[in-house]
């Protein structure tokens, strides 16, 4: 219930607050919800390059966080993981805001800010050193890896 | 010509004074309306101020400090979060108990630290 | 007049028949031997004898012979075509004058139709009779009849003159109470001589037919509130039946046919007045279930159905019809037509145009909802006032079914639910395509109910909430619950801070608050216009407002300064004496005028009135305009205003004219503000009238609509310029602009 509302009145709100590159699509499931972005201005990453968030709300959302991690889509044409040294190639993403420093005051709208400007100000052509130990072991939850934070100024 | 006023009906409503914000920060509803749980709003759906000066409904600031992940931080600064002393928790009956009490929630803070 | 016998003819030989017939083989000279063609020639000269004289002479000895060759010869078949062609021929002959008749005046010309017709009978029989002379055979006999008749059949049915004639004659005495029926029995018994039963039968059941229906509708016509059937089944079987036996001769003739027919009539008439009956319910309740008795065929049914349709368009789903007229028929029609088919399918068909009609009006969702709250007398669709007042019974069909183990969907045809039973409320909110409407109309008059209370009792609101919640759910009704609940809330506060108040200072207790959460109450609750209260009537609101605050941690009041309900007396020098229920602005101006009268500041400007209370020219000029024409407050010049003392500063004129409860006359002496006030009060109805029924209008099109309706009695009609209109209208709060015209603001 709490989630629901929560959930609801961020939905509402989300369509007016997302920046231009940041785009919502909702599924038929009402705790699943994707957010395609663009990386602009980054060479990087290409412009035409389209990713996709995928964001799973769990029933103790917003005071848990919520399931994070990057998605491909053979259907919408989507076909990249973004490349950076948190993000790994199975899509998961080491961000702390995700896991132990996750605040109920965060949001939808906070969380796609935030990861879309870790792509925008990133400057390393480069998957995590561990990424491929990780994703041969790695469980299909993000959020039940506890992950090393490497570099926090990243 | 005399004017006399026998009685006056007057229309008012009621909000909580709170400087900075509109919304509460876990829920995202005005503080004027209820958490998510609650069906009406004021007395049944009081507001918490902490320390910090971050006010959110008492529920939803409950809630989260119940869970392990809160570690008892304000969701806004992560500070430790405390309530404010005296009048913390702003119920019907606390305020008409202390309806002789200091009732300026700036000072007299009584250092309540929720922990989880 | 028409003969059949003629006497300057020429008589027929076989070069005529040739000329005629030049294809005919049997006339063929070629193979007729010349002793048989002269013993042809000797018998068409004895029939061209026959069929031009009275006199029947047997055929003599010649002739005799003649006949006797022929039908040694075998040729009493061809003879037998000859005849009947020569028959052909005269009849045709003397008939083909028949347009002369036309210009006849024949209605009351029964004897000439009689003697036409008695004509006919006795040519057949003189034809017959020849032709037995002829010594034809019985089979050649019967085929001879027979190709008489048709000849004469020819002559009645292809003549329209002739068979109007004989319908209006029919018509005029079959039914009548005089004798003369003799004529109609030597109509009827010649043209079955002629072999046309089945013509006459038809045309005594369509002189019967219409006869009914004359009869029904005189009797029964616009009467609905008594059963007919029983008094037209006796009416058929004592009246009707013993004179039709004698005219209609067929087996299948018997009186349960006529009762049907009867029946048929009665429907006929019925429908035609379908619109008036349904809008008569229940008055017509009789008629109603004698109809679903008498309506059989699926015929009847589609014409019933459209019929109703069509003078609804005519009659009720137009812009000059009245919403709560419209909801009125519309639920007739529903219980009427459930009546008249209990399965629901032809009020299916019916009120579809009703419903969307009903959908696509402003205000229909505002007289519904009034419709169910209002439990006064006045209400006009008390029904619905009633009905909800019996939800307790009512139980969510929903909830029933999730409990039946034997529970099956229903069929995929099935109507909706009011359509089975009777459940006015459902059958208007199912207009709708959601509820959500209904709840937000609910508020408003919740709102402006509750807002209106002066005691704090809702037990009413209570009441209403709870049967509103058994119809519509109890999940919609959040808002209103914390709108009652306010009233109680509100109720307790006032108690607490009244019981801390510092009653030696008397100003705070005449202070009392409904304290709002806001967010919860729609947007009427809020003041359209705020201003700035009298220091004395801050300083009271203020002093409540602390005391809120200390029962209320943390928590602030805000006042609506517009709304609510002051309650005070005047009391001038020449003993005139008032009290009155004002709101707030009005109170709050006159408050200013009482405390500048202490200031000896006799008076005041709009200007400056509009200074001291931050209020808006519209909201300052209205609450001066009712203190004028209540006579307390005077404009002594334009825009400048004092207190009315006494009654002496009026001049004689204005005297006269000014009484405290005579608001809705316009008085000559009452200066500009009140003028107008007054003036937009008188058109007011007509125009809020106007709006609510045609939605959005333009301002030519209300003016002239104005000038039309205002009543112009006392040389008072409508008589503002069209600018002037525009102005008013402009300015009238309880209007607003939408597009090109004007439209009810919503409260």
């Amino acid at each position: 219930m709490f989630a629901t509302r929560r959930l609801l009145n961020e939905i509402k709100a989300l369509g007016k607050e997302l920046p231009e590159n940041l785009h919502l699509i909702q599924t038929s499931e009402l705790n699943k919800l994707y957010v395609d972005m663009k990386v602009l201005n980054n060479p990087i990453y290409s412009p035409e390059d389209i990713y996709r968030l995928q964001f799973i709300i769990g029933d103790e959302y917003p005071f848990e966080s919520p399931q994070v991690q990057f998605i491909l889509s053979r259907d919408d044409n989507i076909t990249k993981i973004p490349i950076h040294p948190h993000i790994y190639s199975n899509g998961h993403i080491c961000l702390d805001i995700l896991g132990d420093k996750w605040s109920p005051v965060q949001n939808i709208l906070s969380t796609s800010l935030s990861i879309h400007s870790m792509l925008c100000n990133n400057d390393r052509n480069e998957r995590p050193p561990d990424d491929e130990n990780y994703i041969s072991h790695a469980p299909s939850n993000p959020k039940k890896s506890s992950f090393y934070y490497h570099d926090d100024n990243v | 010509m005399k004017l006399t006023i026998k009685r006056w009906h007057a229309v008012t409503s009621w909000y909580w004074d709170i400087l900075n914000d509109e919304l509460c920060g876990i829920c995202r509803v005005s503080f004027d309306g209820t958490c998510p749980v609650c069906k009406y709003p004021g007395d049944e759906c009081p507001l918490v101020i902490g320390e910090c000066q971050h006010a959110f409904h008492m529920h939803c600031i409950l809630k989260w400090l119940e869970t392990d992940t809160s570690k008892g931080l304000c969701p806004m600064c992560r500070q430790a979060f405390k309530m404010n002393g005296g009048s913390d928790i702003l119920t019907n009956s606390a305020a008409e108990n202390d309806n002789n009490q200091n009732n300026n929630l700036g000072e007299n803070t009584a250092e309540i630290v929720m922990e989880r | 007049m028409m003969t059949l016998s003629s006497s300057h003819q020429r008589p027929i030989d076989t070069a005529t028949l040739l000329n005629i017939f030049p294809n005919c083989s049997i006339i063929q000279e070629d193979y007729v031997p010349q002793s048989l063609n002269n013993d042809l020639n000797h018998i068409i000269e004895f029939i061209n004898y026959g069929l031009s004289h009275e006199i029947r002479d047997q055929p003599n000895n010649r002739v005799k012979q003649a006949l006797k060759s022929l039908f040694s010869n075998n040729m009493g078949g061809k003879l037998l075509d000859i005849y009947i062609d020569m028959i052909r021929q005269k009849v045709c002959h003397n008939n083909g004058g028949d347009d002369d008749h036309d210009d006849h005046d024949g209605d009351d010309d029964s004897s000439s139709i009689v003697s036409t017709v008695r004509t006919i009978g006795l040519n057949k029989d003189k034809f017959l009779h020849i032709a037995k002379q002829l010594q034809f055979n019985y089979i050649q006999i019967q085929i001879f009849e027979r190709s008489c008749n048709s000849v004469f059949q020819t002559i009645i049915q292809k003549n329209n003159y002739l068979s109007n004639q004989i319908s209006n004659l029919f018509k005029n005495k079959l039914f009548s109470k005089n004798d003369g029926k003799e004529d109609l029995l030597i109509i009827k018994s010649t043209l079955q001589y002629i072999g046309l039963k089945q013509h006459m039968n038809e045309i005594i059941i369509n002189v019967s037919i219409n006869y009914i229906y004359n009869f029904i509708n005189h009797n029964f016509g616009s009467r609905w509130e008594e059963p007919s059937m029983n008094i037209l089944a006796n009416w058929s079987s004592s009246v009707l039946y013993p004179t039709l036996t004698n005219f209609i001769t067929s087996d299948e003739f018997n009186i349960e046919i006529l009762n049907q027919l009867v029946k048929n009539e009665l429907v006929k008439l019925r429908t035609k007045e379908a619109f008036d009956i349904i809008v008569d319910y229940p008055d017509s309740l009789a008629t109603l279930k004698e109809l679903k008795y008498c309506i059989t065929t699926q015929k009847q049914r589609q014409h019933l159905v459209n019929t109703f349709i069509d003078s609804c368009n005519k009659r009720l789903l137009h812009a000059g019809a009245n919403t709560i007229d419209i909801i009125k028929c519309y639920l007739s029609t529903i219980k009427s037509f459930l009546i008249i088919d209990p399965r629901g399918v032809l009020l299916d068909k019916v009120c579809r145009p009703i419903r969307s009609y009903l959908k696509d009006r402003d205000d229909t969702i505002e007289k519904i909802v009034h419709g169910l709250l209002d439990d006064s007398e006045d209400n006009e669709l008390n029904d619905l006032a009633q009905e909800l007042r019996n939800s307790n019974d009512y139980i969510t069909p929903k909830i029933d079914d999730l409990n039946d183990l034997n529970w099956t969907p229903d069929p995929i045809d099935a109507l909706p639910d009011f359509r089975k039973g009777n459940d006015l409320i459902e059958s208007l909110i199912s207009i709708f395509d959601s509820k959500d409407i209904f709840i937000s109309e609910f508020m408003d008059v919740f709102c402006s109910d509750l807002l209106n209370l002066t005691d704090y009792n809702v037990t009413d609101a209570l009441l209403k909430l709870e049967l509103l919640k058994l119809r519509f759910g109890e999940r919609e009704f959040n808002s209103l619950d914390v709108m009652v609940k306010d009233l109680i809330e509100s109720k307790r506060i006032d108690h607490t801070i009244h019981l801390e108040l510092d009653e030696r200072n008397k100003d705070n207790g005449i202070f009392h608050s409904t304290v709002l959460s806001y967010l919860y109450w729609p947007n009427g609750a809020k003041s359209e216009e705020e201003f700035v209260l009298p220091t004395q009537l801050n300083n009271i609101f203020t002093n409540y407002c602390s005391h809120f605050e200390k029962l209320k941690q943390g928590r602030k009041l805000k006042l609506f300064s517009n709304k609510g309900n002051v309650e005070l007396d005047l009391e001038f020098d020449d003993n005139r004496k008032f009290t009155f229920n004002v709101s707030p602005d009005k109170a709050s101006i006159i408050h200013l005028f009482s405390s500048k009268e202490q200031e000896n500041i006799k008076e005041l400007s709009i200007d400056e009135i509009m200074n001291e209370l931050q209020m808006s020219e519209l909201l300052a000029k209205r609450a001066i305009a009712f203190w004028i024409k209540n006579q307390i407050l005077l404009e002594t010049k334009s825009g400048h205003y004092k207190i009315l003392n006494s009654l002496d500063e009026l001049s004689e004129k204005e005297k006269v004219g000014g009484t405290i409860n005579n608001y809705y006359s316009t008085e000559v002496g009452i200066k500009a503000d009140a003028e107008e006030e007054a003036v937009k009060l008188k058109y007011w109805p007509f125009i809020e009238g106007m709006l609510k029924n045609l939605g959005n209008m333009e301002l030519t099109k209300i003016h002239s609509f104005l000038k039309m309706v205002v009543p112009k009695d006392n040389g008072n009609g409508y008589n503002l310029s069209e600018k002037q209109l525009k102005e008013y209208l402009d300015n009238e709060v309880k209007v607003e602009i939408d597009g090109n015209g004007y439209k009810l603001a919503k409260r």
